[in-house]
């Protein structure tokens, strides 16, 4: 069956913003995490926490699992104390 | 929902790596937290709570599977909610696409570019035609076969999670399998003088 142009649009669009220091989705899962933290707090990421942002933007399926991430952590607020810190 | 108990990463860790007392304890904390983020995230898919609760059961083996490889980079709750998220979506692309074979949608690895009479638009569609016979050529002279059904696949919605099920093979080998390929299209559109974003405006 022939392509749709929205499908070919999608298709050349990956390839056009294809770049050789992608991340997979097992390592996005990895970085998800510090992902929503920095963007739930509204603080600015760092290059690191980007690599996994730019994953996030690119590929569809982390894009779902990261929305209902945001929407889950929204949901449970704060449920965690901050570490415990050393003072001696 | 009764509240649960407080803790930091670090007790999170200790307790569920704990005794038998302190162990179930923590695991019923977070089997109500994972559940509760869940619940809200997914309200809108009219879930049952049979589902859920399968979700978290698996989730809360794979954590206590992995909790060597927590990194302490964010909250432990936040790390096993994104253990959960992947689980549950995992789970609801397996059911939607159950039913789906791998031949459905990917037409077993031919690339037929889109009718041209269903391009409405005139303006560049000179340059149109010519980008998608390029592309064409190099689909089909450049990619292997397996790079084409896994493409065909993805552009018909399929996931990779759901193409490496059907591959016997698994998200990540299929999200390398597919960047290839596209590496390829993008080194072999370059040899044929198109330019990344001068691309994007011909097909736009």
């Amino acid at each position: 069956m022939p392509l749709t142009y929205e499908q070919l649009k999608g298709l050349i669009g990956f390839v056009a913003e294809t770049t050789d220091d992608e991340i997979t989705c097992i390592e996005c899962l990895v970085g998800m995490a510090e992902l929503a933290e920095f963007q739930l707090a509204g603080r600015e990421i760092d290059d690191a926490v980007a690599v996994i942002r730019d994953h996030v933007e690119f590929c569809p399926e982390c894009a779902e699992e990261y929305e209902v991430l945001l929407g889950a952590l929204e949901a449970i607020g704060d449920v965690e104390d901050e570490p415990a810190v050393a003072t001696d | 929902m009764t509240e649960a108990h407080r803790r930091n990463a670090e007790q999170w860790i200790d307790h569920l790596r704990g005794d038998s007392g302190v162990r179930e304890s923590a695991l019923t904390d977070l089997r109500r937290i994972l559940l509760l983020g869940l619940s809200k995230a997914l309200r809108s898919r009219n879930l049952d709570e049979a589902f859920l609760e399968d979700v978290v059961q698996d989730t809360l083996v794979k954590i206590l599977d992995r909790l060597d490889q927590f990194q302490f980079r964010s909250k432990f709750t936040t790390w096993a909610m994104t253990i959960a998220t992947r689980e549950a979506i995992t789970e609801l692309r397996r059911l939607r696409w159950k039913d789906v074979s791998l031949d459905d949608v990917s037409d077993g690895g031919r690339f037929e570019p889109p009718n041209p009479a269903d391009d409405d638009q005139p303006e560049g569609h000179a340059a149109r035609t010519e980008l998608v016979a390029s592309l064409k050529r190099l689909v089909d002279g450049r990619l292997t076969d397996k790079q084409r059904v896994a493409i065909n696949a993805e552009l018909s919605g399929m996931p990779q999670e759901e193409i490496a099920r059907r591959t016997d093979s698994n998200r990540n080998a299929i999200y390398k399998l597919v960047h290839d390929a596209r590496k390829k299209l993008q080194t072999g559109l370059r040899e044929e003088g198109y330019d990344t974003r001068e691309v994007i405006q011909i097909i736009a």
